[in-house]
């Protein structure tokens, strides 16, 4: 019962255009991720769908309804800021409670509400207390039980997770997936962290610079990028890009391994390098190499041992995402056979890379 | 060790001496203000048979009660007016960005520039001839909108923090609303410390009522003391004991808020 | 089921209509602005703009302010005039040497005052803060019948005084001697000025971090050289506030003790240039005269504000 429609938004500040034509179709009960480097509009997105902010052009539908023009509290949904946004001078039940009082809902059926939000969200306890006196995990239970009181069609996150501690922030994320699964409701949730995205959202919008990079799925963002900023902008240590005349080549560090691995069976390249540096993170290491083609990061299986200096990586033909000049993804199969075909002349030449 | 203690020496000293030359002034009007006709003319600190001569003298010269409640009503509603007007025109600069509002905000602080004794004669005109001259509203009129409280008003609430406000709105709250139910509750001792200033200054204010009444009934309290000093009536003793009358609820106020008081012109500087 | 249906089409119908109310209401929102600020730009508009502009028409006319009677174009002739009289010469030389003359008062005693004093703890702070803060608080008809009283030629305390101190012999008519009386309003204004501006100074100089100055101490940089190379430069933003203060208000501050204590006197010896306004207006009745000499200084007193507001954004450093 909520879906997210958006169409066409435009947004200038000014001289300044920040969204430049973002067309968005969220389905009903979806968790989905805003994501993008800060700057890239994504705030100002969801403001625009909250209704804080007018779009310059363009239409909104919650629902099929359009709601570009109407005001925040008509729009059936619920929000949860950076900063939590609680009013400092109230404490946590009548925060939960300011919405449905202005909604003038009789004070029996309010009270029922508020202390079943307050019990589900665990905070009942601390009902009486104000915003101050408590720990950043319970302000952002707070907040949240703000928002899932009114019942809204959806729910609008700007970044909730970021002022919270690394180890609250895991769990906070279990409990929010949690929550989305319980409520059915949709989500809709920005941030500049791809880890987050990629393990909360069911639906990811990727955005940079005013426009849309890329829809769809953890799995098909994750292995199907549309263009060189997603490849980019997704995974950790991020896709090694080999420049080869107009074309960037990129291979994931993952999607390579040392050779002495024993793992590269499939192996249909080897590339010639020197390790700079080794970082082992437990189960897995993450080695830098400098080759021919500039540094490289494979990211493989821990060993414990430090590598030859000299070693040679392996990769498979399928890894390989070609883009072209405007980092726009080349999937004609001939021209990367080409390309590939020509780089290894090349590299022959440089006697680095052998088939 | 000795060398540090030398320098706290010295810093007290200074600040002492400092302290002297500030107080010593209004010690002097409260002391001679219970001093007889004999002993006034002499330099003794302390009066020697203190009287209440001259407090009964000066209620009989002055309607002081009249004008004391007079001050009264014309520094509450300056107060009240200013707060009022600056709250919604700081409410409006924080909160929208509208055409126009860069001209605007600057005609506001332009009028920073603008001295009283500049407008004062079209002003004066003005009251005569709308017929609010010997009425505490002409008095109050011109300055029921402070550029000063405005600019004030303006810098806390730009220090607020918008997401509050955007959860508000959020909440369904109009925005009289969030003004006054989520912003002034967060920055009440901002406000109350703005209008002790306000309040302060309404007070004190001499130049226009002076224009504006002629008539000691309709009056604030400082144009009574003005036509007291220039009489030249060689009674020093009653001049100083209405002079401390006139001053008596400011420092009332500053006894008991005195922290509040430094901190806030501290903060918004001066008028 | 088909009740059902009939419920949810009249909601649609009715968010239809909500639609269009809210599109209305929308062309109400641009107006919201405007409305909150109505009020004080009227105000403002009615009691300072307009008046400033009549001020300005003023200046051209002659007028006796007489109900009844109306203003007549004289063209330049008030200024003209005001170049003629000598008092308006003296209040120009006057308004210049108590601008000067508060500077002590309000930027140099205060700044030193704050470094000595700089470091003392909480308590012992706010008990001296208090007493400074009194002149600031006392409306400046009080101040001036206590000065007045203080300084009387025959019982003043000071007077008294003096001759008690053996200093002098006779009763010095303080506030009638063309030379005591234009320094002695300097003096109570300054007296006024001066403990607010310490405390001003203060609050800027404990805002200062404590590291630059350890770090100076340790290159080995006396005290005297952090003043100079530190203090200063760090409190500059605070000191181009106070000059400014100091530039725009001094004559409005001298304004009231100029009025209560001399009235310009001696031979406009005390005067400044609000007091003529003043007296021009309202005892001379010469609208045209007062208007001219208000917007001479409007101007004057524009161009040296506008000047000062670039010396702050081109001098001011600022501890980020």
């Amino acid at each position: 019962m909520g879906s997210i429609k958006v169409e066409q938004i435009k947004k200038s500040f000014g001289q300044k255009e920040i969204l430049k034509g973002i067309d968005v179709d969220i389905p009903d009960g979806s968790f989905a991720i805003l994501l993008g480097p800060s700057g890239c509009g994504k705030s100002t997105l969801l403001r625009m769908i909250a209704g804080l902010e007018e779009p310059t052009s363009g239409s909104i539908f919650i629902n099929d309804q359009d709601i570009t023009y109407s005001e925040p509290k008509d729009r059936d949904i619920g929000m949860v800021f950076q900063n939590y946004a609680l009013y400092p001078h109230m404490t946590v039940f009548k925060n939960i409670e300011y919405g449905l009082k202005i909604k003038k809902i009789d004070k029996s059926k309010r009270l029922n509400m508020v202390n079943k939000v307050i019990e589900m969200v665990e905070l009942t306890e601390h009902a009486n207390k104000r915003p101050g006196e408590l720990s950043g995990g319970q302000r952002q239970r707070v907040a949240l039980a703000r928002a899932i009181v009114k019942r809204p069609h959806a729910f609008l996150m700007d970044e909730p997770l970021s002022n919270l501690d690394a180890k609250l922030r895991n769990q906070m994320r279990q409990e929010l997936i949690e929550l989305q699964k319980e409520l059915q409701t949709t989500f809709l949730y920005v941030t500049h962290d791809q880890i987050e995205a990629m393990s909360m959202g069911s639906y990811i919008i990727i955005m940079n610079n005013g426009h849309i990079m890329q829809k769809g799925t953890p799995k098909e963002i994750y292995t199907n990028p549309a263009n060189l900023f997603v490849a980019q902008f997704i995974g950790s240590p991020p896709t090694n890009i080999l420049s080869y005349g107009d074309y960037s080549i990129g291979i994931r560090p993952e999607n390579m391994s040392m050779k002495e691995d024993g793992h590269n069976v499939n192996a249909d390249y080897i590339l010639t390098g020197a390790v700079v540096s080794t970082e082992h993170l437990g189960g897995e290491s993450i080695y830098c190499l400098t080759t021919d083609w500039g540094k490289v990061f494979v990211k493989g299986e821990s060993t414990w041992q430090t590598p030859n200096k000299e070693s040679q990586i392996a990769f498979s033909k399928k890894d390989v995402l070609v883009f072209d000049k405007k980092g726009e993804r080349v999937r004609d199969v001939d021209l990367i056979e080409n390309l590939l075909a020509e780089m290894q002349v090349s590299n022959h030449r440089r006697e680095a890379v052998v088939l | 060790m000795k060398r540090i203690k030398s320098i706290t020496v010295l810093q007290h000293f200074l600040l002492i001496m400092m302290s002297i030359i500030a107080i010593f002034p209004l010690y002097w009007m409260i002391i001679s203000s219970f001093k007889n006709e004999s002993e006034i003319f002499t330099s003794s600190f302390i009066p020697q048979a203190p009287t209440w001569q001259n407090y009964l003298y000066a209620f009989a010269e002055m309607p002081i009660i009249q004008m004391l409640f007079n001050s009264f009503v014309v520094a509450t509603l300056m107060t009240i007016l200013q707060l009022a007007t600056s709250l919604l025109a700081g409410y409006a600069l924080v909160r929208w960005n509208f055409k126009g509002k860069l001209l605007i905000f600057t005609l506001l602080s332009l009028t920073w520039l603008i001295p009283f004794q500049a407008v004062m004669i079209p002003n004066y005109v003005l009251i005569n001839q709308i017929g609010l001259n010997e009425n505490p509203l002409g008095i109050v009129l011109p300055f029921a909108a402070s550029t000063f409280a405005i600019l004030s008003i303006y810098q806390s609430f730009k220090s607020f923090p918008t997401a509050l406000i955007d959860a508000a709105r959020l909440d369904g709250e109009s925005d009289l609303g969030i003004l006054f139910r989520i912003i002034l509750p967060n920055i009440r001792s901002t406000v109350v410390s703005l209008g002790i200033i306000l309040f302060i200054n309404a007070w004190n204010e001499y130049l226009w009522p002076m224009l504006v009444t002629k008539e000691m009934e309709n009056a604030p309290i400082q144009i009574g003391l003005k036509s007291f000093v220039n009489s030249d009536v060689n009674m020093w003793g009653s001049l100083m004991a209405a002079t401390t009358i006139s001053c008596i609820p400011i420092l009332l106020i500053y006894l008991f808020l005195q922290k509040h008081i430094v901190d806030s012109f501290v903060r918004f500087g001066i008028k | 089921m088909s009740e059902v249906k009939r419920i949810i089409v009249s909601e649609q119908e009715k968010k239809v209509t909500e639609q269009k109310s809210r599109r209305a209401a929308r062309s109400l929102i641009k107006w919201k602005p405007y409305l909150f600020l109505l009020p004080a730009i009227l105000l403002l508009g009615v009691w300072m703009y307009k008046p400033l502009l009549s001020t300005f028409v003023l200046a051209f006319q002659k007028w006796s302010m007489v109900p009844g009677t109306e203003p007549i174009t004289v063209g330049l002739d008030n200024f003209i005039r005001l170049f003629q009289t000598k008092d308006f010469i003296h209040s120009i030389e006057n308004t210049i040497f108590y601008t000067i003359g508060i500077l002590p008062f309000s930027i140099i005693i205060p700044m030193l005052l704050a470094v000595a004093t700089n470091g003392l703890n909480g308590r012992v702070k706010n008990v001296y803060r208090a007493m400074f803060f009194i002149p600031m608080i006392l409306a400046p008809v009080t101040v001036g019948a206590i000065w007045r009283w203080l300084f009387h030629p025959a019982n003043g305390l000071v007077n008294l005084t003096l001759q008690k101190l053996g200093i002098t012999d006779g009763n010095i008519s303080f506030f009638t001697d063309p030379v005591y009386a234009k320094w002695l309003i300097l003096f109570m204004t300054g007296w006024g000025l001066i403990g607010f501006s310490t405390i001003i100074f203060s609050a800027a100089l404990t805002n200062i971090n404590r590291d630059y100055f350890e770090a100076a101490a340790l290159d080995g940089a006396t005290k005297w050289k952090q003043l100079l190379t530190i203090t200063i430069p760090l409190l500059s933003p605070t000191i181009l506030f106070m000059l400014t203060m100091s530039i725009l208000f001094s004559s409005q501050f001298t304004f009231a003790y100029i009025d209560i204590l001399t009235a310009g006197g001696p031979f406009g010896s005390s005067t400044n240039i609000y007091y003529e306004m003043y007296k021009y207006g309202f005892n001379n009745l010469n609208a045209g005269l007062s208007s001219a000499a208000a917007t001479l200084f409007f101007i004057v007193f524009a161009i040296i504000a506008i000047g000062l507001n670039l010396l702050t954004k081109k001098f001011a450093f600022y501890d980020n």
